[in-house]
């Protein structure tokens, strides 16, 4: 890795008094080249560090498109993972991974199989930051995925409890939060899209994000989609995080509705672009969406970002959405 | 009579890149390229090489694998009038999704939709028998979002006498096993009354064929009463979900027998039983003598003990196997074959 250098501690805040920051949830689509690197990488016919090579150029590509774009807070776009709950997997002790297995549509995934104890034995994700974070000046949001999820996504060979394997969980992305707070995070957003699937489990969800969060000293943050919401809400506000990044596009902003019964009191980060659409939202149509959320939350606590991971999308849909979701927000905050 | 067989679903892709066909026909017709029987071309490959690997398992009764349903909700929705099909919506308590239908109009079959596939894999399957599968009403409708407001009763119940068109359809076609799919009933004991009503409007006039009703998702025990009186053939439980129910006990042989005696002494003389004695949804394969001593021995005793004679009992998966990597979905396969073959030795 190029920047190796030791650790940075420079605060990296948002400007202050900045309305409407302009985030996303943190996967950009992978490149072509990107793509054909990786393959050849599996068959053995490309080495670790030419793909290195590739994965570093590609995020330093995504870092410029995010700041050419406007985003306010970046993120590293995620070039050098896969799936993401087969990426922990992958470098965590007690798992291997699984045959293809399809999860919607045409998209398949290797799915996680807990075959021993857990365990976290160096970071996974901070060189990685620490790269992005030397590309940009703008503060960079670091992304794991929660205990939880990584729970309900891996097949248990071992733990034969749900509540044990997800406690382990918590202890292991606890300590890769902690390295990342060290290398400088100052925003750790923890996804558990998971987290509405067993309502009866919600306890055990929050339970696991306490573990990770708690005196944690960085904004947590975590991102939350294509849920049974009402099944979970308000209980769900109870997760020990600063802001919920949504899914309310997909749901044509049923989720605000919902916020309707019961205030929704954390922050914001409304999704206002469908990524499972190759439809590019007019400008016109975001700010509808933007505003929407408005009533639901005041400017304060609004956050904007597209509904999920941009890696569904091709380069150049997820470039036209940005751009206009880009658009939208800034017309809405000259409102305001 | 004792028979092995999965409940529906298997993995439409594998790890060689031969079981592949369908990912790379489905990335071609998304990008233009390609013919435009390139698609259903490799829809009949993939359900070929489900089919085959059934029956290389050795199992009794085939089914298509689904291959051709993008998911348990929105193929069936997208069969019938009146649904718009909405957004992603987690499928329970899975790592995969199903498009949402929404119910805008007055719910009805115009063609048939499950028919031609049907045809297809009987015509695969040669001197095997082949199971069709509909999901149920009450799935259907819990899972779409009532959009006219007039309620779940009036939507399950619509449903039910819009797919009652598609399984005489399908008897029609020669399918004499038609499954269908409910796995509400489990989380949701207060609906046996809808249930019942919406299984009445859709058996209604099917002469030949035996209706399998397979709960999932959860353990439909409590509702045994009810399920005893269902028009079904044979009515299916998730064994796993019903022992774990009962705690410790569940766990060894004496709570399966347990619930093989409460099994035997609700359902009628002639009704069958589906069980799900193998775990679809962990790649943690069960060992077979263990599964067989612990588990499916003692449900089998009990249902022997009775003085009725023995009711037909289908060994399955207690899901579809997509949920689970190919290898393993083959070695579960295995699995329910050997646990069938020490049944049979044991009690035919």
């Amino acid at each position: 890795m190029s920047d190796s250098g030791p650790v940075t501690r420079e605060e990296r805040a948002l400007p202050p008094g900045l309305l409407l920051p302009l985030s996303t949830i943190g996967s950009f689509p992978k490149p072509e080249r990107l793509k054909q690197a990786r393959a050849e990488f599996t068959r053995g016919r490309l080495d670790a560090s030419s793909l290195r090579r590739i994965e570093e150029e590609e995020t330093t590509a995504c870092i410029r498109l995010q700041e050419n774009l406007g985003l306010d807070l970046l993120v590293d776009g995620e070039m050098y993972r896969g799936d993401m709950t087969a990426y922990f997997a992958e470098n965590l002790e007690g798992f291997r991974i699984s045959g293809l297995v399809r999860s919607y549509g045409n998209r398949y995934y290797r799915k996680p199989v807990v075959v021993g104890a857990v365990r976290w034995s160096r970071p996974i994700t901070v060189e990685w930051f620490r790269f992005a974070l030397g590309q940009t000046a703008r503060p960079v949001k670091a992304i794991l995925t929660g205990p939880y999820t990584m729970m309900d996504w891996a097949f248990d060979e071992h733990y034969g409890s749900r509540e044990s394997l997800a406690l382990a969980l918590a202890d292991v992305v606890r300590q890769e939060a902690e390295a990342l707070v060290a290398a400088g995070a100052r925003h750790v957003q923890i996804d558990e899209p998971a987290i509405s699937v067993r309502p009866g489990e919600i306890d055990l969800a929050i339970r696991a994000m306490h573990r990770v969060t708690d005196g944690l000293r960085a904004r947590t943050i975590t991102h939350i989609c294509y849920g049974d919401f009402p099944a979970i809400y308000p209980r769900l506000l109870d997760l020990p995080v600063e802001q919920f990044t949504l899914e309310l596009s997909n749901s044509d902003l049923g989720l605000l509705e919902l916020f309707g019964t019961s205030p929704f009191t954390k922050e914001l980060g409304a999704g206002v672009l469908d990524v499972h659409s190759h439809t590019i939202e007019p400008v016109e149509l975001v700010k509808e969406r933007i505003l929407a959320a408005l009533r639901v939350v005041p400017a304060s606590r609004l956050y904007v970002n597209p509904d999920c991971g941009l890696k569904t999308r091709s380069p150049e849909e997820a470039e036209a959405k940005l751009r206009n979701m880009v658009a939208a927000t800034r017309e809405v905050r000259r409102t305001l | 009579m004792i028979l092995a067989s999965l409940l529906g679903n298997y993995p439409r892709i594998g790890d060689r890149p031969s079981e592949q066909v369908l990912r790379r026909a489905l990335q071609a017709a998304d990008r233009g390229e390609g013919p435009p029987s390139a698609l259903p071309d490799a829809e009949d490959e993939m359900t070929r090489m489900a089919m085959s690997e059934q029956a290389e398992a050795g199992l009794d009764i085939l089914t298509d694998g689904q291959i051709r349903w993008h998911d348990p909700v929105s193929h069936v929705a997208r069969g019938l009038t009146g649904f718009k099909i909405e957004g992603l919506l987690r499928y329970f308590d899975t790592n995969t999704y199903y498009r949402q239908p929404a119910a805008t109009g007055p719910i009805g079959r115009e063609r048939p939709f499950l028919v031609e596939a049907f045809r297809f894999a009987a015509g695969v399957a040669a001197h095997r028998p082949v199971k069709a599968i509909v999901t149920g009403p009450l799935a259907l409708s819990r899972l779409s979002r009532d959009a006219r407001g007039r309620g779940r009763q009036h939507l399950a119940l619509e449903i039910a006498s819009a797919l009652n068109r598609e399984v005489r359809d399908l008897e029609a076609a020669g399918a004499g096993l038609i499954q269908i799919d409910e796995p509400a009933p489990a989380w949701n004991p207060a609906e046996a009354e809808l249930l019942r009503l919406s299984m009445r409007r859709l058996v209604a006039g099917l002469t030949s064929a035996r209706v399998i009703l397979a709960t999932t998702f959860g353990d439909a025990t409590p509702l045994l009463p009810e399920l005893a009186t269902l028009p079904a053939a044979i009515v299916g439980f998730d064994v796993p979900a019903a022992l774990d129910r009962m705690g410790a006990a569940g766990a060894t042989a004496d709570g399966a027998g347990d619930l093989g005696a409460r099994l035997a002494a609700a359902i009628p003389p002639g009704m069958g039983l589906l069980l799900g004695v193998i775990d679809g949804r962990n790649t943690r394969l069960e060992d077979p003598n263990e599964t067989y001593e612990r588990r499916v021995r003692p449900i089998l005793a009990a249902l022997r003990g009775g003085a009725a004679p023995a009711p037909e009992v289908h060994l399955a998966p207690n899901h579809g196997l997509e949920f689970l990597p190919r290898d393993a979905a083959r070695g579960k396969m295995r699995v329910l074959a050997a646990l069938r073959d020490r049944a049979r030795q044991e009690f035919a």
